[in-house]
């Protein structure tokens, strides 16, 4: 997560920004297929954990990719990694 | 796997803006990039190219770009670049220039980032390109345009034209191309993009990114 003036940010505004993404590219055949669930979010690090349906990985990945701003403030959000499972996951999410 | 960013326009006569850039890529983790001097340079000079190189530890490359408008001027140019070294592109509106281009063994990619140039894309073209074993470029910055209706179109007309491209079975590869530091982009995320709405199979735009800027590189070192 690249954000500008390092403006800090919730957990409620940036889900409400993938979802709009989500929405404005793909629609309700995709949204409703995709589970979303934010599992981490830590802003120290600007590093968040995303769990979704592996189904719809390419779907979220470009959802994440075209969020432009959050609050009138400019973001990049960039996958680091995916993993199948949550555990593989936090174990890499270790050495961050 | 290691993606690529095949178009990085930089200033170089400005090298805090290209150290800038090289380190905002290398933050959102893109590990080789092709840098182009936004002003034309026939020749990127060695000293310059080493200087650049020390700034990142991604794998650096260049590229030089002709925006040429006719074909008196395509030729003019393309006299300066005789066994070049490094990649050579054409970006034009010109049919014409764009026959000659794809003719022509000194250039190595044609370039079509702009809607309006792509639009201009006939299977002509893409025939010669075939036939000389030479490339061509899409970019995806015009998707990233904020104003939705200008977006939707640039959506349309990527699709259309990529469509196009693989039916005819061209050499081709994707680059990013942007220039706003907030605009740029991994390019793991830039195959999600082609694949969930462009409709490129997932290993095709995988290689759109990886294999063919490979191939491209090789291609010049084959030739030098």
């Amino acid at each position: 997560m690249i954000i500008e003036d390092n403006f800090i940010i919730n957990k409620d505004d940036l889900l409400k920004s993938i979802w709009s993404s989500i929405w404005r590219y793909f629609g309700m055949k995709e949204a409703n297929k995709i589970g979303l669930w934010l599992i981490d979010l830590n802003i120290e690090k600007n590093y968040g954990m995303l769990r979704c349906s592996h189904k719809t990985k390419e779907t979220l990945i470009t959802a994440l990719c075209l969020v432009s701003d959050i609050n009138n403030k400019r973001i990049i959000l960039s996958t680091l990694k995916t993993s199948g499972t949550l555990k593989s996951l936090k174990k890499s999410v270790l050495t961050l | 796997m290691s993606y690529f960013e095949s178009r990085m326009k930089v200033n170089f006569k400005d090298l805090d803006d290209i150290r800038k850039k090289l380190k905002w890529s290398q933050d959102l983790g893109i590990r080789n990039v092709i840098l182009e001097p936004k002003n034309y340079m026939s020749k990127i000079p060695l000293e310059l190219k080493e200087k650049i190189m020390k700034f990142s530890s991604s794998n650096i490359y260049f590229r030089v770009n002709l925006r040429v408008e006719n074909l008196n001027e395509f030729k003019k140019k393309i006299k300066n670049h005789n066994n070049f070294e490094d990649l050579l592109s054409i970006e034009s509106l010109n049919k014409d220039v764009q026959i000659h281009a794809a003719r022509d063994s000194r250039v190595d990619l044609i370039s079509f980032s702009e809607p309006n140039i792509l639009k201009s894309l006939t299977t002509g073209v893409l025939s010669l390109v075939k036939q000389n074993n030479s490339f061509i470029e899409f970019s995806l910055h015009p998707i990233f345009e904020r104003n939705i209706h200008l977006q939707s179109k640039n959506f349309r007309i990527l699709y259309r034209f990529l469509h196009m491209i693989r039916k005819s079975k061209v050499n081709y590869i994707i680059s990013g191309n942007f220039s706003d530091l907030y605009d740029f982009r991994h390019p793991r995320g830039l195959i999600s993009i082609c694949h969930s709405l462009l409709d490129l199979p997932i290993n095709e735009s995988k290689q759109a990114f990886n294999e063919q800027p490979r191939k491209l590189l090789e291609r010049r070192n084959i030739k030098d």
